[in-house]
């Protein structure tokens, strides 16, 4: 299964975060669970609209939730 | 493993396609091996299998996907747009395919061979490449679900 370029931190800002559920976060973010659950597993990358809406649940920079990973 | 409901609708979405295909293909073959699209028993095969999809979509709805679907997220979209090209290609192949057994079968035909392809049988790969196709997308759209 290929992982894609685009990293991030999701999984331990929702810990930070009262651990916060996936559901939770998706619903906040306007996403399936299942979008949140690709995206920690690394197999999908978001769209910028949606990278911007996670990162403002956290209230978070964009670069902070989401590096991109050299090859 | 789990599986989410929009997974489950796909699922059941392809077991009925591929069971009302497998249906159609197998009982107009009986009946008149593809050289006949007009009669009772056409006619007859053809709400039989407008009967069995309906039936099927309820009987597997009920037993197995009861929960509402989700409104669709940008990944589902990515995932439909993927399935949707790759039924595309598909259709044009095999479309492609059936220009070619056409042309081929004119050229046996200049050669006096008298193998042909009458209209009904012509429509029949029509309506093959058609659920072929839509095959194809369920089974992308999961693979997509799977591997995304």
């Amino acid at each position: 299964m290929a992982k894609v370029k685009i990293s991030n931190i999701i999984r331990e800002l929702r810990f930070a975060n009262g651990q916060m559920t996936q559901a939770a976060l998706a619903t906040k973010a306007g996403v399936t669970r299942q979008t949140i659950l690709a995206l920690e597993a690394r197999r999908y990358s978001p769209s910028l609209e949606l990278a911007f809406k996670i990162a403002r649940v956290f209230d978070e920079p964009l670069e902070t939730v989401f590096q991109f990973l050299e090859d | 493993m789990h599986t989410s409901t929009r997974e489950k609708h796909i699922l059941i979405e392809l077991l009925v396609s591929v069971l009302v295909s497998a249906y159609y293909f197998y009982g107009s073959y009986q009946l008149s091996g593809w050289t006949q699209i007009i009669g009772s028993e056409m006619a007859a095969l053809i709400s039989k299998v407008i009967v069995i999809a309906i039936v099927a979509s309820i009987v597997l709805y009920a037993i197995f996907s009861r929960a509402t679907l989700e409104d669709r997220d940008e990944r589902d979209l990515a995932i439909n747009g993927k399935a949707h090209a790759f039924a595309y290609y598909s259709l044009v192949g095999l479309c492609s395919c059936l220009v070619g057994l056409v042309m081929f079968n004119e050229g046996l035909g200049l050669m006096g061979n008298n193998i042909q392809i009458s209209g009904p049988l012509a429509m029949h790969f029509i309506l093959m490449a058609l659920m072929v196709s839509g095959i194809v997308k369920s089974a992308v759209q999961l693979l997509c679900y799977r591997l995304s």
